[in-house]
């Protein structure tokens, strides 16, 4: 049962992976756009259920996507309208806005462990005003 | 074929992992309980935290480059990808402060748009409802 549930994870995350990765091969767009995209996908395809089924499918597989955030934005706020439950929406919401200390943690830390590739651009860009 | 073969590395690496991350939540699902609130914020979380500890080492950006949207489309990508921007701002400029705006106008740029979209889809569902 628990090898079932982690194959399904693989496969509905992986296929979501390649469908994305198969726009923008074809098209060349940003992939941030089709990562925007990805989340409105998701709030859009929240109300048809299409998302739940993914979700009872494939679990973290799709839970675990930049998809399902905008599904989980969407659902939590209907919650909110609705029934006045706000709280998931304020949990998804800070998981979503903690993502910047850790990101710029992870950063930070990467540029001290690899002092060599920020040293080279940053003396390039101290010394561009002198040669203008 | 060359459409192919990074859609397929995509598949490997998306896949992967969300596998890691189905195992995070069928371990939270057997510690807190099926009806606990918690489950898919902690995995969310670990998957993020999981990031922090990779980037540093210079993994996470050797994914994205063998699976691109695969490393991407998770959301420890999101963490990845604000400690890229940030880099890439503090690479390109040399001040941490760029690297920090970088970093927070990524999440702006990309919640931010989901946001809106869900709120419209959201008034639109509760109209109907």
């Amino acid at each position: 049962m628990v090898i079932l549930q982690l194959v399904q994870a693989f496969l509905v995350g992986g296929c979501l992976c390649a469908l994305f990765q198969l726009i923008v091969t074809v098209t060349h767009w940003n992939p941030q756009y089709v990562l925007i995209g990805s989340i409105s996908l998701g709030a859009i395809l929240m109300p048809f259920g299409v998302m739940g089924i993914l979700e009872a499918v494939g679990g973290a597989g799709a839970i675990a996507t930049f998809m399902d955030a905008g599904a989980a934005f969407a659902g939590t706020l209907v919650a909110g309208f609705t029934a006045g439950n706000w709280m998931a929406f304020i949990i998804i919401f800070c998981v979503v806005v903690l993502q910047i200390p850790l990101g710029i943690f992870a950063g930070a830390l990467y540029a001290k462990l690899h002092p060599q590739e920020f040293e080279g651009e940053f003396q390039a860009a101290e010394t561009a005003p002198a040669e203008i | 074929m060359e459409v192919l073969k990074p859609v397929g590395r995509a598949f490997l690496t998306g896949g992967l992992l969300l596998l890691a991350a189905e195992a995070v939540r069928l371990i939270l699902l057997a510690a807190l309980g099926a009806e606990s609130p918690f489950v898919i914020p902690l995995t969310l979380m670990i998957m993020c935290l999981f990031a922090v500890a990779i980037f540093p080492s210079g993994i996470y950006n050797k994914w994205t480059d063998y699976g691109f949207i695969g490393a991407m489309l998770p959301i420890s990508g999101l963490t990845a990808g604000v400690a890229a921007a940030y880099c890439g701002a503090r690479q390109a400029t040399g001040s941490k402060a760029a690297g920090v705006k970088a970093g927070i106008m990524l999440v702006v740029r990309l919640s931010g748009s989901g946001l809106l979209v869900a709120f419209v889809v959201a008034l639109i569902v509760s109209f109907v409802l």
